[in-house]
């Protein structure tokens, strides 16, 4: 008998999960007013999802501080990929279903993925925590740094300027720290320096410490330490618990609060760094003080923001830019982010010229508990 | 617009058919608690992509996708060939850690956490596949295919033999069936159709890193078998089709993106719980999990 009923409810458990796909899609609106929507997608579950929630919070915010302006209205439909293509593949036939021509997207693999069907679908994709090479196409932007030119900047500037001859590289073990790891070292090499250790760490490590004794046995001059999450605020924290008290050399994301406070500024003397002009405890302009006052007012639960977070805020703006003045089409759209250079966002001046975003970037060192400005990168 | 979101969950119901019978043939079956059947998935993956990227035709890199994950397979049966229950999921676990490393640090042949994109889209007899339907109607086939060739060997003396090796290895053995042969077999023909269903999933995703194949990829799988039960294909297929679809409503719903994003975990959890609870055999199991 029991068996009986399992027969049957089962299917029918099956033709309700059917139709309750079904009947949504189905269920057509009536012919409305044209609503301009932008999705999202966005990594709001899995290892990275704190950097997700700060890019979600990011481009809310800019959402409804612009529709508080605007005479027509955008609406930002977020979906989240789990860092998965299958759910992000899923996510975006879904924002097509409401034919939506422009799309934000986080992370390395979804967004080569949805680049391959976007640049096909003429759907513009705007790229954010996307440092992958292969990410390319008409319709893709990048709306990150890029690693290797954090890389290059860094490798030239300590084999040059720091005079270090002896480089140790720790790195995280994904595709962020493994570009950097390899455009890092060819330039250094490339300016006679010597990379004399390469050692990895994972993104959760608890424990480096075998990567941190393996890369002092060589002596080096300066320890390049590039990655994210819990891993790099381990390393940084073991690095001075094994004496290292040399130069030290780190790519943007360890400006991030969540890295910089956890890591402590004292664990962080005599490192340099790349950042954006973004401090959300000590703002340098009146733009980016607003901007932290929102959010701390819209978000009151989350940690301050960080550059992922403005990246965010200046993306969705310059797309709301471009959609107001050059038209709700993904072409448009396009041409409109390739001509647009010097539009200012809370970052300074950003240009998307080369479908690369470019925004100012500074050269920072801690020294005794402080963070000194050294220069600003102008290429 | 409806036709593409709709074949794409249509064509990850026949990956995950595919790698989820394979997997009710080990566990169900043959009584393997095999935790390392997503790295034959990632073998299966990785030398597809890698001989596609090479030139190689589509034909050879899916069936060379089958044979390496199934010679892994059946390598990995003798050193476990004695371990049962915990102990083999253990074991098993370990060698899909081991084959998680060395996608993510062999990086001169896989590229590391680089991975490999551009993998390109099925050319078969000088039918491509590029297009998503046509790929909807290749992976179906595969599935069918897959599907009937499981049932055949499960409704065979040898998956017989399997299933009595499952109830009572001793007794078996006893009646003079040799054990090792028989488990290594369903071992090395499970890893076959994983192999197969990674060579689908590479082609279709054109791009594959070693994320794609950690212990959370293994999870849904699991869930599938158990929740369909453990010894039948029937209730493997249904529960296929249900787990894939299942979280896909919340899309439409119209939750906030911070719910729905860790309300499709909880799904999972709840239902395996429900299941468990309620249900230890699955909707159509014939064994209990032990």
């Amino acid at each position: 008998m029991a068996k009986k009923i399992w027969t049957w409810l089962v299917p029918l458990i099956v033709v309700i999960v059917i139709l309750a796909i079904a009947i949504p899609l189905s269920m057509k609106k009536p012919a409305e007013k044209e609503v301009i929507k932008i999705g999202a997608i966005l990594f709001l579950t899995g290892n990275q999802a704190v950097l997700g929630e700060e890019i979600k919070n990011g481009l809310v915010l800019a959402n409804e501080l612009d529709n508080e302006k605007a005479e027509q209205k955008i609406e930002l439909i977020i979906e989240d990929s789990g860092d998965d293509p299958n759910k992000a593949i899923s996510a975006y036939n879904k924002l097509r279903l409401e034919k939506i021509p422009i799309i934000i997207s986080s992370g390395d693999q979804v967004s080569y993925v949805l680049s391959s069907i976007t640049n096909k679908d003429k759907v513009l994709l705007l790229g954010t925590a996307a440092d992958s090479q292969e990410i390319l196409g008409d319709y893709f932007f990048r709306g990150s740094l890029r690693v290797q030119k954090e890389a290059r900047i860094l490798g030239d500037y300590a084999v040059k300027e720091l005079n270090c001859k002896r480089i140790g590289v720790i790195y995280i073990n994904n595709i962020y720290g493994e570009s950097f790891r390899k455009v890092f070292g060819d330039t250094a090499r490339k300016n006679t320096g010597e990379i004399v250790s390469e050692e990895a760490f994972g993104i959760a490590d608890t424990d480096v410490k075998t990567q941190i004794l393996k890369t002092m046995q060589n002596n080096p001059d300066c320890i390049s330490a590039s990655g994210f999450g819990p891993g790099l605020n381990i390393l940084f924290k073991q690095l001075r618990e094994y004496g290292w008290n040399g130069i030290t050399i780190s790519p943007s994301p360890i400006t991030d609060p969540y890295q910089f406070k956890t890591i402590g500024i004292e664990n962080l003397n005599n490192t340099y760094f790349l950042a954006v002009d973004f401090d959300a405890e000590n703002p340098s302009n009146e733009k980016i003080k607003e901007f932290v006052d929102r959010y701390k007012e819209r978000f009151p639960k989350s940690p301050l923001p960080g550059k992922f977070a403005a990246i965010a805020y200046d993306n969705y703006n310059i797309l709301a830019w471009a959609i107001r003045e050059c038209g709700y089409d993904a072409e448009k759209v396009k041409n409109c982010l390739l001509e647009a250079k010097d539009k200012q966002g809370i970052l300074g001046s950003i240009d998307f010229s080369t479908h690369e975003l470019k925004i100012p970037l500074y050269l920072k060192k801690v020294e005794n508990g402080k963070i000194i400005t050294i220069k600003a990168i102008t290429e | 617009m409806i036709e593409a979101y709709l074949i794409h969950l249509i064509i990850l119901i026949g990956i995950y058919l595919i790698l989820a019978i394979s997997l009710q043939l080990a566990m169900g079956f043959s009584g393997l608690l095999n935790l390392g059947h997503i790295a034959f998935y990632c073998i299966g993956a990785y030398v597809s992509a890698l001989l596609a990227l090479n030139g190689f035709p589509f034909w050879l890199c899916f069936l060379a996708a089958g044979i390496l994950a199934m010679i892994f397979g059946f390598l990995l049966s003798i050193p476990t060939n004695k371990l049962k229950g915990d102990y083999l999921a253990l074991a098993t676990l370990g060698f899909s850690f081991v084959v998680y490393a060395i996608a993510l640090n062999w990086a001169s042949l896989t590229r590391g956490p680089l991975g490999l994109p551009g993998i390109p889209k099925p050319v078969l007899f000088g039918i491509s596949f590029s297009d998503n339907f046509s790929f909807l109607v290749l992976t179906l086939v595969i599935a069918l295919i897959s599907f009937l060739i499981i049932k055949k060997i499960v409704s065979s003396p040898f998956g017989k033999a399997l299933e009595a090796t499952r109830d009572d290895e001793l007794a078996t053995r006893v009646l003079g069936k040799n054990t090792f042969k028989l488990k290594s077999m369903a071992l090395a023909i499970s890893a076959f159709f994983a192999g197969v269903a990674g060579s689908l999933y590479a082609h279709y995703i054109t791009f594959i890193d070693p994320s794609s194949f950690t212990l959370l990829q293994l999870i849904p799988v699991l869930c599938i078998v158990i929740i369909g039960g453990l010894a039948s294909l029937k209730g493997t297929a249904i529960a296929t089709i249900i787990l894939v679809l299942l979280p896909e409503p919340l899309r439409f719903i119209g939750f906030p993106s911070s719910i729905v994003g860790p309300a499709r975990q909880i799904i999972y959890a709840l239902i395996l719980l429900l299941i468990l609870i309620y249900r230890p055999k699955g909707f159509f199991g014939k064994v209990e999990l032990e």
